[in-house]
């Protein structure tokens, strides 16, 4: 019973984060095809069932979720009440498939408010702050644009954390002492650029065994690569620890020839990147159970 | 073959970290001045720095590399029982 109610409650929680003036959107690598969507990056089909079919067109044409309530209802002469939590079930389970990206009424800037309200109702419930995770294709298979593609989606789904950072940087420095707060800084700017490279190699090194990939990310939600699954998994995911901290060890090597603290300071995410390659994370365990079995 | 694996992997990664660290530290004694520290497993000294009197000298033992060596057998041994109730769902990169 205690398992069902957290369930209920995290449901609760997650059908508070939707409203009906919000829309959804297929990613560039999903396509709606006759009766069902069609997942370039992974190479699957899903079939559409239900009244799937009925939403699906008025989705990816960019309806608000109140427009389409509205249209289904009027034209089946059913309750709203039910279209909306049935349109609302869909989506959920969409974006959970990573098939469905949402986008919040209040536009792109809108996330300072979004992200206050996060917090707020996460304090008050005591549940993590539940949010939709969004799909960044990932397409071109060059180091310059994959790096590019990878830096928008941390910076953009990931903006409230880095504010906060900057927010943290910023007021060490003004009680501590501006040279601490300079190294705080440093260490900012490095964990965005480190998480940047780290991804980016995932990226690339599925782009280069598999057929294709994507990059997930939430505004509080982990960070991740999906690629199709294949025998050179091991080393996908030790692609991306390896090189970040391969990149921390150069910084580090400049921090020493310079003899600079800060450059030290930003060196240090790259570095922390190494024990991503250890069983404590999911990298390291993916690495130690298959990689050298490949080789 | 897991154990193998993880225990190589710990190892050059704490004994590269270690080294990063202690040669931090170091430099930090010696741009603070401070008069020498020194730590060590029982007899086996992992690192030392010691003030004298041209200069400062910042030592790594061979306590080095039996932590990094202790580090890749509990890395090794995590392997093993982590990857297997690990539930396999490969095709995903954090």
């Amino acid at each position: 019973l205690g398992g069902r109610r957290g369930d209920l409650r995290v449901r609760a929680v997650a059908a508070g984060v939707t409203g009906l003036g919000d829309r959804a959107s297929l990613p560039s690598d999903v396509r709606l095809a006759g009766g069902s969507l069609q997942d370039l990056a992974l190479g699957r089909d899903h079939l559409l069932l239900g009244s799937a079919p009925i939403y699906l067109p008025l989705l990816a044409a960019g309806y608000t979720f109140g427009e389409i309530v509205d249209a289904v209802s009027q034209r089946f002469a059913l309750p709203p009440s039910q279209v909306r939590d049935d349109l609302f079930a869909l989506v959920r389970r969409l974006n959970a498939a990573r098939l469905l990206n949402l986008h919040p009424c209040g536009g792109p800037w809108s996330w300072p408010r979004r992200a206050f309200v996060d917090l707020v109702r996460a304090a008050v419930t005591g549940i993590p702050p539940y949010c939709f995770s969004r799909r960044y294709p990932i397409q071109s298979r060059r180091i310059h644009d994959v790096l590019i593609a990878v830096a928008h989606a941390i910076l953009s789904a990931k903006a409230a954390t880095w504010v906060l950072l900057v927010a943290f940087s910023l007021a060490f420095g003004a009680l501590v002492s501006l040279a601490v707060g300079a190294v705080v800084a440093a260490t900012a700017i490095g964990l965005v650029m480190a998480l940047t490279i780290h991804e980016a190699a995932h990226a690339l090194a599925a782009l280069r065994w598999q057929s294709g990939c994507f990059l997930i990310a939430s505004a509080w939600g982990p960070l991740s690569v999906v690629h199709r699954a294949g025998p050179r998994d091991g080393w996908i995911a030790a692609a991306g620890p390896a090189t970040a901290g391969g990149c921390g060890l150069l910084v580090w090597a400049l921090a020493l020839s310079l003899g600079s603290p800060i450059v030290g300071a930003f060196a240090l995410p790259f570095l922390a990147q190494l024990f991503g390659l250890t069983v404590l994370f999911r990298d390291g365990r993916l690495f130690a159970r298959s990689a050298w079995r490949t080789v | 073959m897991t154990v193998a694996k993880g225990f190589v992997t710990g190892f050059v990664v704490i004994l590269v970290l270690e080294f990063i660290a202690f040669m931090a530290l170091g430099m930090a004694a010696q741009a603070q001045a401070w008069p020498g520290s020194r730590l060590a497993l029982g007899p086996l000294v992992i690192f030392e720095s010691q003030r004298l009197d041209n200069g400062y000298a910042t030592t790594f033992g061979a306590g080095i590399v039996v932590v990094a060596a202790l580090a890749g057998v509990l890395n090794g041994l995590g392997a093993a029982l982590l990857t297997r109730n690990e539930a396999r769902r490969p095709g995903r990169a954090d």
